[in-house]
């Protein structure tokens, strides 16, 4: 993390000002601003954060110019990206959610590879864009208002009948909406991979990475109120209680109106972090 | 409610076997005009007609008469049917 790319990521990710236009939002920026917060902070000051974006961006390029100029979609983008893949022991890694390892590995999360389809497909003009099933995330090729086929690019952009993609929600606990299926907002897909860094980073030796990943999401222009309280309870988890006990007690008083209980149990986990001040 | 790994899908009951009795189209088709009705969402049927440009590993590729070109996967067909060509304008 340094300052600069904090500054950065602001831009980015409210460069769809207030009408929040999602296509003024730039996700590969996002995506490696984020990834320079886990790296050490020599690793990223100064040129260091210019030549981690410059090879990310690098990166997409080449492969966008790889793509073939004919043939149908899925398979234009499935010749130059189908060796990008995924495997459950990913879910471990937290390089899975960064997208220069995503890059170099070509293994990932199936938000990044889905991520990576993206990008790619809008460099070289193939019309994709990023589905959130519940549980699963996955590329629509095509017209989302008309014809359109979904891709799993975790499975190398296997085709994704309806039906599977409904059986994978099913698999989740959920029910397949059609709103599942529009076109996902690049918020909300960083808002959704900051998620997954937060849940990897429960264990005391990955808190750290539990701090940046809630501190990225409170900068988003939306997100869920209860992100205030993951922070609170991160800043604990890295030890700073006086930090954590404040935030948790403004929380309790920002919610205390509609949600008592949740307001109650902020005091408490602000009183026992004040506690271990002695 | 963070990601996790992907269910392996399950065994379709019988209730999709019936919706492909009225699938009457196959890749011998490609070449002739068609029109299939697909599965968008939950509650959208989408209509297509146009020529079956070709049909290979579960996508069928259809040219629309304004010339746009639009894939489908087979998994997604409801409907398909070969259609007559339109009559000739006077």
């Amino acid at each position: 993390m340094s300052r600069a790319s904090r500054d950065r990521f602001a831009e980015v990710v409210r460069a769809g000002g207030a009408a929040g236009d999602p296509d003024d939002v730039r996700l590969d920026l996002a995506l490696l601003l984020l990834s320079a917060e886990a790296l050490p902070d020599d690793r990223v000051a100064g040129t260091g954060l210019d030549a981690l974006l410059a090879r990310g961006l690098a990166d997409l390029d080449a492969l966008a110019e790889a793509v073939p100029g004919e043939g149908r979609d899925d398979l234009r983008l499935r010749t130059v990206l189908g060796a990008f893949a995924g495997a459950a022991t990913d879910y471990e890694r937290l390089e899975s959610s960064l997208l220069p390892d995503v890059l170099r590995d070509r293994r990932g999360l199936p938000i990044l590879l889905s991520s990576v389809w993206t990008e790619v497909a809008r460099r070289a003009g193939v019309p994709a864009y990023g589905v959130g099933l519940p549980g699963h995330f996955v590329v629509g090729v095509g017209d989302p208002d008309g014809v359109r086929v979904l891709v799993d690019p975790w499975a190398g952009g296997r085709l994704l009948p309806y039906d599977r993609a409904r059986d994978i929600a099913a698999g989740s606990g959920r029910s397949l909406r059609p709103e599942h299926l529009r076109p996902h907002d690049p918020i909300d897909t960083i808002d959704r991979v900051l998620g997954n860094i937060r849940a990897w980073a429960t264990t005391p030796e990955r808190a750290r990475h539990r701090v940046w990943a809630a501190e990225l999401g409170l900068m988003l222009p939306r997100h869920d109120l209860g992100l205030r309280r993951e922070y609170g309870e991160a800043l604990i988890a890295v030890g700073r209680y006086v930090d954590a006990a404040r935030l948790l007690e403004e929380y309790a008083d920002l919610v205390a109106g509609p949600m008592p209980l949740e307001a109650e149990h902020a005091r408490r986990i602000a009183r026992q972090a004040r506690s271990r001040l002695n | 409610m963070p990601d996790h790994p992907p269910q392996r899908p399950t065994a379709r009951p019988t209730a999709r076997s019936a919706a492909l009795l009225v699938v009457r189209i196959t890749p011998s088709d490609v070449g002739r005009r068609v029109s299939v009705r697909l599965r968008h969402d939950a509650t959208t049927l989408t209509d297509v007609v146009g020529q079956l440009l070709a049909w290979d590993d579960g996508v069928l590729t259809l040219e629309r008469r304004d010339g746009s070109r639009v894939e489908v996967a087979e998994g997604d067909l409801v409907a398909g049917k070969v259609v007559p060509e339109p009559p000739a304008r006077p």
